[in-house]
């Protein structure tokens, strides 16, 4: 004000140069000398403190210095006087207010101070009174007069009735939980003793509604019109006085404007138009270059690479992918690989052989008429059988009548072919089958034209065959068969006697169903190939053995042809695992294999003969002369053995179980590509020509043992060597990979609910579906020589997740465990680390049961979903049983669904029921929703959902979102109780 | 054939096994867990009193020492919805109790409390551990924890506890909860819950009778208790100066009367429902008493609700004054109900919206059927039926019909993961669902009275009561 009044009185000066200083010193004398009454000037202080300190000592000024009678402060306090103005108590509550409004950590100080006055002399009835008291005597005034606070004091602490936007001091205010005593006193104190507004209502006590008596007020003495006192509201701080200069320009220049503005043009202008000229240009060239530039650059902010650099972590995904693509490329080869390996499982070959032979047999019986003849000179020596089979097996001098232009002259693909003999190398073997083959030549050259190859039953099957390339020769497989050569008295004897030790487990299940797919092949096409039916057309027994149904129990083998060709396509990386051939070491897998062959094991059961010929061989070595005696499963003790129907009766069951593609445990097969399929056709024709040489042997063979012969068969073939981009695959099989589209997927048992710090359930199922192939690709390391590499069961992930509720992160992960080889028995533990939580931030889970993961399947599972803390042990008691089923279905399947109920039972609770709808529109990509409707304690159901990207593999990334709710149906609480978490998938 | 038939059926039962063992498994857990509870719930109770009395005390094999339950026989048995009720009251303590100072939240999920609900805390645990909810470990890992919480905490201007714990670190907060270092003051009405509770406790459990008495003694009563009433120290919020404030009034002054009077001070006021306040009026032709001191006067409210009779009736027993003063207060509600068809039970409850606390009175500050805040705010839309107040006065009076209308009012005001409501508001505004210790803590304290009896009669009658430092009452006035 005081300012003001100095401008407007110098207004009339031109010379602003000596206005300002004048203005402003007196500006800063005349507030400071304006205010006297102390009690302003404190206010004063208090409302322009400009620090939080500077306040605070302002406001302890007003702590306690209340008049005794008054109960308020006084503006002169003399022994026997004292006098306070309305107005001045105005002041003071408004500078309160609005310093506990400045400064928030003073408002308690404030309110306090504020409280501590007694209210109900000063303002009644909406009125505002003057105190002054003498003598003791308290006397009022009504204070009519304009008060320079305007009373915006008492207005803002709802004096007037005002309940808007008012003060409301929080010591009075509390929504309090079950207060007592204390503060009902307290409020009774200031809302009925001190008459200050109701914190609620914003009114004044008023005693008389209750009808009690009114406590006594002094007596009103007439009205005040003026305030005595000064006070001007406005805070003017010294320390700005500069900046006020500057405005004052402003103010002062309208008045001057005339006169100066005719000054300044007339002199200044044609001096300084030539500098402002040049001085402009330079600046807006130079202030407008960088102001594009930088608009520039905001352009590309606006851009938000954020999202552009999220996408580029999307590629770096896909990355990622090409990756594991050339992986599953390498398997696929490495595949084939231990296909070939599995030949070793030969043990299983041999076994469907007989069967074939027995079709064969029907054509080739004219061959046996001969045989016949020969076998009865055995008979005199020693033992009928073995010399039956003995020249079959020996006639080596196979290559004319074999001779096979084009497809048996196929270099040596092993090393281990060197031999002439026979493709197997063993060391021990040579001997043996050198001595023998040569002798018996002579004896049968008409019958057997090829020379006769020994393959171990162990060797690699594609060993085997290289064998055969070698020398063109016939192949003789020996399974379950032993031959026995005997040096006697001169001359020479050899016998080939039946081991009936059963399958051993020693081959995969792909080589075994190969193998015998490979037989049956030759079967089918070699019997009407040329050789057999210009040679052996002549028999009368033909029409018996056609006859037989066996033929038709064959023709549904087929689709296994193919699968020799599969074995072929692993060409190049082949030969060396061949060497290596790591023969029996995964036995476990081959009981899938035996079931499907039962079927023809029903018309070929003869099991009391092979006992008796493993004794004889077993009697024989003991006669001293030179025995070779060949145990494929030496090994292996023979009690548990199956027998050959019964493995041809599992290999049946499986192929059907797989057929159904509900058997897990064939998971191989998934690996074998299908694109490499085509080639295996003209593999199977070369194969399939060699076949004939086969049938002779078998023949005679059978008719020294009588019927025993299925069990009992010595198959030798000629294979040639296959082509290199022949694939196995089994015609009709449908990689089981599909089936992961309809991986039940575990939130169905997992709890609706789950808190933010609970580890987030982990889809143990999928982890394992590729078990088996890891392992395969673990025997493809082999090439190096290293010991195979068994997998410890061990899987599992780790997380980065954020809760949206809570906007909390955390850490976790789980560990899961097979329980059981190739089975879905699990035990599962995981675990959280809260990053933002102080108190306990770990907590775990458990959980242990069986799990398919295929369609179709059961589920048992005990978990605790946790949070479990530390040192709650295993907490069974809030664990749940969970029961579960997924669906099969093609019709789910077709649109990529799965779905999927369980019943969970907790321990300690209600049980419920849960169904789960799974959505995979793309590989990897899911979305999922699960319903859970309790079956007992009433309550509405509750659903959760989850979406995101997902790939079970080991060692990839997942990025999913996951609500766990509980959420009432059709509230998605996405915010509420969602979860993204970012894990990573890893296995031992 | 054989063979193959056998393995055929060796791979059937493979397949089928998972289904087999998931079935057995689920049939054995419900079993079992059903079974559970059809133990406790259909015990002969004196089969279960014999089957502890039979067993020493700890340590005591076959010595001639009084048994645990010397004191507490079963007067009835607990039927199956008495069973239900108490489980879903005792999820209230499971969820709401801090392991580390062994202190149970005062309403869900506020992490502080009071002593009158920590008494609240101790008779649930005893109700949960008698009716078999929790096994003796359990139970004494509580006791253990809280008892150790009390003896080590805090305490206001070094005299007694503050009016407000952190039930997560178990110091002194103020009522919002914000960590005091010098605290807010004493109530001794919370007090006398507590020690009303703790006498229980000693009287069941006599293990806990030396922990207990040093948890009492540590306690400065000299200002607490003089004059024969009760005074609660106060904090003053603007002046921060400790005021002496008598505290109580008739109802609740009584029920905490009585707890100081059972362990040895004079309350001769305070113990006394006909003393010099005393007041009565008619509501709806039934004499009401109630607290004379005038609430705009003094500026504490005199409430008369169910709470503190029910209180008063289920632990220290009825007698020949409380005994028409009990019923009067129920007559009076069921009158409400016969004339208005209002179902009442009517009480002081949390409630689930601002303020937060009501007052729903039968009388308070001169009004009938007063629905208050303690700033005489009235807000009679927030009426409600009290769970307590319910199940307590048909605990009470079981072979009134009214009883049963009270029962059915509130049988489903509960979340089977949260515990009991605090009530159904009249108004048909739904369920009042403030979840708190002290609803909780009284439907579980009823049954006990259930099964029992009152707690006072019971340990009076076989001589256990707390025994604190001889020294304290050597000041007092």
């Amino acid at each position: 004000m005081g300012l003001r009044r100095c401008i407007s009185s110098f207004g009339a000066l031109r010379s602003r140069i000596l206005l300002l200083p004048v203005c402003v010193a007196y500006a800063m004398s005349a507030t400071a000398s304006e205010i006297e009454l102390p009690l302003l000037k404190q206010a004063k202080a208090l409302q322009c403190a400009q620090t939080q300190t500077q306040a605070s000592t302002a406001l302890s000024h007003f702590w306690g210095i209340e008049d005794v009678d008054l109960n308020l402060p006084s503006e002169e306090q003399g022994d026997e006087t004292s006098f306070m103005h309305a107005a001045t108590l105005d002041i003071i509550l408004s500078s309160l207010v609005s310093t506990a409004e400045r400064f928030p950590e003073l408002r308690n100080q404030a309110e306090r101070t504020m409280l501590q006055w007694d209210y109900c002399d000063v303002f009644a009835d909406g009125v505002p009174y003057d105190l002054q008291r003498g003598q003791s005597v308290t006397q009022r005034v009504k204070a009519v007069y304009k008060a320079p606070g305007a009373w915006q004091g008492f207005r803002a602490l709802g004096f007037f009735g005002e309940t808007e936007s008012r003060f409301i001091p929080d010591i009075i205010s509390l929504d309090q939980k079950n207060l007592r005593a204390d503060y009902e006193q307290l409020f009774h104190r200031i809302y009925r003793e001190q008459c200050f507004p109701h914190p609620d209502t914003a009114k004044l006590f008023d005693i008389t509604e209750f009808g009690l008596p009114a406590k006594l007020s002094p007596n009103v003495v007439g009205e005040s019109k003026s305030y005595p006192h000064v006070w001007d509201p406005e805070c003017i701080y010294p320390r700005e006085a500069p900046e006020l200069k500057t405005q004052f320009k402003l103010e002062v220049i309208p008045l001057l404007v005339p006169q100066v503005n005719t000054s300044v043009r007339i002199e200044a202008v044609p001096l300084l138009v030539p500098r402002l000229q040049t001085e402009l240009t330079v600046k807006p060239d130079s202030i407008l270059v960088p102001g594009l530039n930088s608009m520039v650059k905001i352009d590309v902010v606006e851009q938000l690479v954020p999202t552009l650099n999220t996408s580029v972590m999307l590629k770096a995904v896909k990355q990622l992918v090409p990756l594991l693509n050339t992986n599953t490329v390498i398997d696929v080869t490495e595949v084939a690989v231990p296909e070939l390996k599995s030949t070793l499982e030969i043990v299983s070959v041999p076994q469907s052989i007989p069967a074939l032979r027995s079709e064969v047999m029907i054509e080739e019986v004219k061959l046996d008429i001969p045989k016949l003849a020969t076998e009865l000179l055995i008979i005199e020596e020693l033992v009928d059988i073995p010399a039956l089979s003995s020249r079959v097996e020996f006639d080596q001098a196979s290559p004319k009548v074999f001779v096979k232009p084009t497809r048996k002259p196929a270099p040596v693909m092993v090393a281990s072919a060197g031999r002439t003999i026979g493709g197997y190398d063993g060391g021990r073997y040579t001997a043996a089958v050198a001595t023998s083959a040569p002798a018996r030549v002579m004896v049968q050259p008409t019958i057997k034209t090829a020379p006769t190859v020994i393959v171990d039953k162990d060797a690699p099957l594609l060993e085997r065959l290289l064998s055969h390339l070698n020398g063109g020769n016939n192949i003789l497989v020996i399974d379950k068969i032993q031959l026995t050569v005997n040096e006697y008295n001169g001359t020479v004897e050899t016998a080939i006697s039946s081991s009936d030790i059963g399958t051993t487990a020693a081959v995969t299940e792909l080589d075994k169903a190969s193998l015998i797919k490979e037989l049956v092949g030759f079967d089918r096409k070699k019997g009407r190939g040329e050789r057999v039916a210009a040679q052996q057309v002549q028999t009368a027994r033909v029409s018996k053995i056609k006859a037989e149904p066996l033929k038709s129990n064959y023709l549904k083998v087929p689709p296994l042809e193919s699968i020799l060709l599969v074995s072929s396509l692993s060409q190049s990386p082949a030969p060396k695992a061949i060497v290596i051939g790591s023969p029996t070491y995964k036995a476990l897998k081959v009981p899938s294999l035996h079931t499907q062959l039962s079927i023809d094991a029903k018309k070929y059961p003869v099991k009391s003969t092979k006992k008796r010929y493993t004794k004889k061989t077993a009697s024989k070595p003991s006669s001293g002369s030179s025995v070779f005696i060949y145990k494929p499963y030496a090994g292996k003790a023979s009690q548990k053995e199956k027998s050959v129907e019964q493995l041809l009766r599992e290999y049946a069951e499986y192929e059907a179980r797989r057929k159904n593609g509900r058997s897990a445990k064939k998971k191989v097969n998934a690996n074998v590509p299908r694109s490499e399929g085509d080639n295996a056709s003209p593999a199977e024709k070369k194969s399939a020509g060699k076949e004939k040489t086969t049938k002779p042997v078998t023949t005679s063979h059978k008719n020294s043992k009588q019927s025993n012969s299925n069990k009992e068969i010595v198959l030798s073939a000629t294979i040639k060597k296959p082509k290199k981009t022949s694939d196995f695959t089994f015609a009709d099989a449908e990689p089981d990979y599909p089936d992961v589209e309809q991986v039940t997927a575990v939130t169905t048992n997992a709890p609706v609910g789950l808190t933010n710090d609970a580890p987030l359930p982990y889809v143990i199922e999928e982890n394992f579906i590729n078990d088996q192939k890891e392992a395969v690709d673990a025997s493809k390391s082999k090439s190096s020589k290293k010991p195979k590499k068994k997998a410890i069961g061990l899987a599992g992930n780790v997380y980065l997740k954020k809760s949206l509720g809570s906007g909390k992160w955390g850490i976790g992960g789980s560990i899961n465990r097979k329980l059981i080889k190739d089975d879905y028995w699990f035990a599962r533990v995981g675990w959280s680390y809260s990053l933002e939580e102080d108190e306990d931030p770990f907590s775990y889970s458990w959980g242990i049961g069986y799990s398919d993961w295929h369609a179709g399947t059961f589920s048992a599972q005990l978990n605790n979903w946790g949070p479990i803390k530390m040192g709650e042990g295993l907490a069974l008691d809030k664990a749940i049983a969970s029961l579960g089923y997924s669906v099969k279905s093609d019709l789910l399947k077709k649109y990529r669904l799965s779905l999927s109920g369980a019943l969970n039972i907790p321990v300690d609770g209600n049980s419920s029921a849960a169904v789960n709808m799974r959505w995979s529109p793309m590989e990897n990509w899911y979305i999922n929703a699960s319903v859970s409707q309790p079956l007992e304690g009433g309550g509405d159901p509750k659903w959760s959902y989850g979406f995101g990207y997902s790939d079970w593999r080991p060692n990839k990334f997942n990025l999913q979102y996951s609500n766990y709710g509980p959420n009432p149906l059709f509230y998605h609480n996405f915010q509420k109780n969602g979860t993204w978490s970012l894990s990573y998938n890893w296995k031992f | 054939m054989i063979e193959q038939n056998n393995n055929n059926s060796r791979l059937k039962y493979k397949r089928y096994l998972p289904l087999l063992i998931g079935t057995i498994l689920g049939v054995g857990v419900i079993a079992w867990t059903s079974s559970k509870l059809n133990d406790t719930g259909q015990r002969d109770p004196s089969e279960l009193f014999s089957a502890n009395n039979t067993e020493a005390p700890v340590g005591m094999c076959g010595a001639p020492q009084p048994s645990v339950h010397a004191c507490f026989k079963p007067i009835a048995g607990l039927c199956e919805a008495d069973m239900e009720a108490a489980k879903i009251a005792w999820k209230y303590y499971e969820n709401n109790y801090q392991p580390k100072t062994g202190l149970v939240n005062s309403v869900n999920k506020y992490t502080s409390t009071t002593m009158w609900d920590t008494g609240s805390a101790i008779a649930a645990t005893i109700a949960a551990h008698d009716f078999g909810f929790i096994d003796q470990k359990d139970f004494d890992d509580r006791i253990v924890a809280l008892i150790k919480t009390l003896s080590s905490m805090k305490l206001f201007n070094n005299e007694a506890p503050n009016k407000v714990y952190s039930t997560l670190t178990g110091k002194m907060v103020d009522y919002r909860n914000k960590p005091s270092e010098e605290g807010i003051g004493v109530s001794t009405l919370d007090l006398a819950r507590l020690i009303s509770w703790m006498n229980t406790l000693i009287c069941k459990y006599p293990k806990y009778t030396t922990h207990t008495n040093r948890v009492l003694s540590r306690w400065k009563y000299d200002r607490l208790i003089k004059n024969g009433q009760m005074y609660g120290l106060a904090r003053d919020a603007v002046t921060k100066k400790v005021r002496v404030l008598q505290e109580g009034r008739l109802g609740y002054e009584q029920y905490a009367g009585k707890v100081f009077q059972q362990i040895g001070f004079n309350q001769s006021v305070a113990a006394d429902y006909n003393n010099k306040f005393k007041n009565q009026m008619d509501i709806y032709d039934v004499p009401i008493a109630f607290d004379s001191r005038d609430p705009r006067v003094l500026g504490a409210y005199n409430y008369v609700v169910t709470e503190s009779y029910g209180l008063d009736a289920m632990e220290h027993g009825y007698d020949a004054v409380n005994t028409p003063l009990v019923r009067n207060i129920y007559d009076v509600q069921k009158e409400r109900w016969k004339r208005t068809g209002i179902v009442s039970a009517i009480s002081e409850d949390n409630v689930d919206r601002k303020p937060y606390f009501i007052y729903n009175t039968i009388f308070t500050a001169g009004l009938p059927w007063n629905t208050t805040t303690d700033r005489g705010v009235q807000y009679n839309e927030l009426k409600s039926v009290s769970t307590k107040a319910a199940l307590t006065m048909a605990m009470l009076y079981p072979e009134d019909k009214y009883s049963q209308v009270l029962k059915e009012q509130v049988e489903s005001a509960y979340d089977p993961e949260k515990g009991w409501y605090s009530g159904v508001y009249e108004n048909g505004g739904g369920y009042n669902k403030a979840t708190t210790a002290n609803t909780n803590g009284i439907v579980l304290s009823t049954l006990l009275y259930k099964k029992y009896g009152s707690m006072f009669e019971i340990c009076n009658a076989c001589d256990r009561r707390i025994q604190l430092d001889p020294e304290i009452f050597k000041n007092q006035k």
